[in-house]
């Protein structure tokens, strides 16, 4: 419940919004803090579905096979992190279609950038 | 030599002892390379050279090789206790050169490899018996078991592949019957040469590697590309395409012929394999190609209100790698003016959309993902639709300009969040080209 809590002050604080509740300094720290163990516990070797659970995708096109893909947190489009795949052992990569079972090959530290959606 | 006069069927013969007694040639002197020059067609004047002891009763003779070449094949070697094989190869040209004389035996399945650089005028000579008794090492360090008594050889120019700077002589010696036979090599040049392929058909601004294709005549027909030994390549148009050397580049919408030359070894044996200038063409035909036939070839929605397209495309030309100048994107649009702010609540507060949104992939690619996602939500939950036009585009430099031209569109893609009386649930729902995605809100 305190991750909720922090995650709405965190937001309100982004937008400057008068009328939301207020957030402090800890509070967004906390968020924060809170946030990023999450995301890290996302680490190669793991698969597109366990990803999933805490990114989902940037949205927009992206090139089909190429096993790389720019992923949002899931509690702020603004937090990113770029991720490769490969195909589960024993299916070939090139060209094969997205698969649940994909395996993170890499994935980057989380970067603040412009959230954009088609 | 001072020159020498010969009438028709007169034969002459030149003592090169005399020479070495008058002291012209050392007398220490036991080789040289003997080259004879003379006015006339090819073949006017028979050349042999002659040695013999001093009784007279043997001797040894050999013809002058007529043409220096790149290659010698199809000549014998003969090696036991009554035969012996002696090869000889030498430079003619006016600079050095590496050889290489390649015995083969064992049904042609082993081969012996001596390898020599060359100065003008310089021989290698090869004892093949002594080669075999004393189990001489070759360059790469293999020898011949003694018990070979036979094979064939070569004599390759390895530093000149189109027009070679040898000569070649052999003499294998019948110890039993006091007679020496000598071989003649056939000499090895090549066909006509011709690009590969003849014609070439691409778009404008790209770089092709370019093949001339050549047979070997002694390579069983094999094609070998010797664009590397071309020169003087051109353009018959270069707003066309220009060729300055094997890469053609492509600049504009066109035709032009592509040229280069190449001096040879003809494979005409008969004639010695004659030096010839041959001049290659090529067809060049430049031409804007686009990407053509744009489909959605997939469409679904997941369990976590995502829309999942995929789209394929082909080339005017057939070919996908043409589109290397070429890029395939999506043109989004948003209500009212840009930054589009996503409706709070249902949406979370703070995100917007600058839009056109212009995410491309390169059109070679023949393929692209689309997803549709969302920002995240935030209750309490209210009523809304809004829906985003889209156009998907290619962007060729050679097409219209280099401006945008659209494949498909408009898409609308319409998010609504709704309330579902019988289930009591807040839900998101996503569609596009008759494909839907829902999700329940938290």
């Amino acid at each position: 419940m305190r991750t909720i809590l922090a995650l709405v002050c965190s937001l309100t604080l982004l937008v400057g919004a008068t009328d939301a509740p207020t957030c402090t300094l800890a509070d967004n720290a906390h968020w924060l803090a809170d946030s990023l163990k999450e995301m890290e516990t996302i680490q190669s070797g793991m698969t597109r579905r366990d990803l999933l659970k805490v990114f989902r995708p940037a949205g927009g096109i992206s090139r089909v096979g190429s096993f790389k893909g720019v992923y949002v947190y899931r509690d702020s489009p603004f937090i990113k992190v770029d991720v490769e795949f490969a195909a589960p052992t024993g299916t070939a990569a090139s060209g094969a279609p997205e698969s649940q079972e994909d395996v993170i090959t890499s994935i980057s530290r989380p970067y603040l950038a412009q959230a954009a959606y088609d | 030599m001072p020159p020498v006069t010969l009438l028709p069927g007169q034969i002459r013969t030149i003592g090169l002892a005399d020479f070495q007694k008058s002291g012209q040639i050392p007398i220490e002197a036991k080789w040289a390379t003997v080259t004879l020059g003379y006015t006339g067609k090819r073949a006017d004047l028979v050349a042999v050279a002659l040695s013999y002891d001093k009784t007279s009763r043997y001797g040894l003779q050999t013809p002058f090789a007529e043409g220096i070449s790149r290659l010698f094949k199809g000549s014998m070697w003969h090696v036991d206790s009554t035969h012996n094989t002696l090869i000889t190869t030498g430079n003619g040209g006016p600079e050095p050169t590496k050889a290489q004389v390649t015995l083969f035996y064992n049904g042609g399945q082993s081969k012996y490899r001596v390898e020599k650089l060359l100065l003008p005028g310089q021989q290698i000579w090869l004892d093949v018996g002594q080669l075999l008794r004393n189990q001489v090492p070759d360059s790469d360090g293999k020898m011949i078991p003694p018990d070979t008594m036979y094979g064939s050889y070569e004599l390759r120019d390895l530093d000149h592949p189109l027009v070679g700077l040898l000569y070649e002589g052999k003499l294998v010696i019948d110890k039993n019957y006091g007679h020496a036979a000598y071989g003649c090599a056939r000499c090895c040049g090549w066909g006509a040469p011709s690009f590969d392929p003849g014609s070439f058909f691409g778009p404008p601004d790209i770089d092709n590697s370019e093949d001339v294709g050549a047979v070997d005549g002694c390579e069983g027909d094999q094609v070998f590309n010797v664009a590397d030994s071309a020169y003087d390549w051109s353009s018959s148009n270069t707003a066309v395409a220009t060729l300055t050397s094997p890469t053609l580049h492509t600049v504009a919408p066109g035709t032009a012929t592509g040229i280069s030359y190449l001096k040879m070894d003809n494979n005409n044996a008969r004639a010695f394999c004659p030096e010839i200038y041959y001049g290659a063409q090529q067809g060049i035909t430049v031409q804007c190609v686009v990407p053509t036939s744009f489909t959605q070839t997939s469409g679904s929605g997941d369990a976590q209100g995502f829309l999942h397209f995929t789209y394929s495309w082909n080339s005017s030309d057939g070919n996908l790698n043409d589109l290397a100048a070429c890029s395939m994107r999506e043109y989004v649009t948003y209500p009212g003016t840009t930054p589009f702010l996503w409706p709070s609540p249902s949406y979370t507060a703070g995100y917007d959309s600058p839009f056109p949104v212009t995410n491309s992939v390169p059109a070679s690619d023949g393929v692209f993902q689309d997803t549709h996602s969302y920002p995240g939500f935030q209750g309490p939950y209210v009523a809304n639709s809004f829906t985003a036009t889209q156009y998907y585009q290619y962007i060729c430099p050679c097409a219209n300009g280099g401006q945008p031209v659209d494949v498909m569109g408009p898409l609308s893609i319409v998010r609504t969040v709704y309330f579902s009386s019988p289930s009591a649930e807040w839900i998101y729902q996503a569609s596009k080209s008759g494909v839907t995605a829902s999700v329940v809100l938290p």
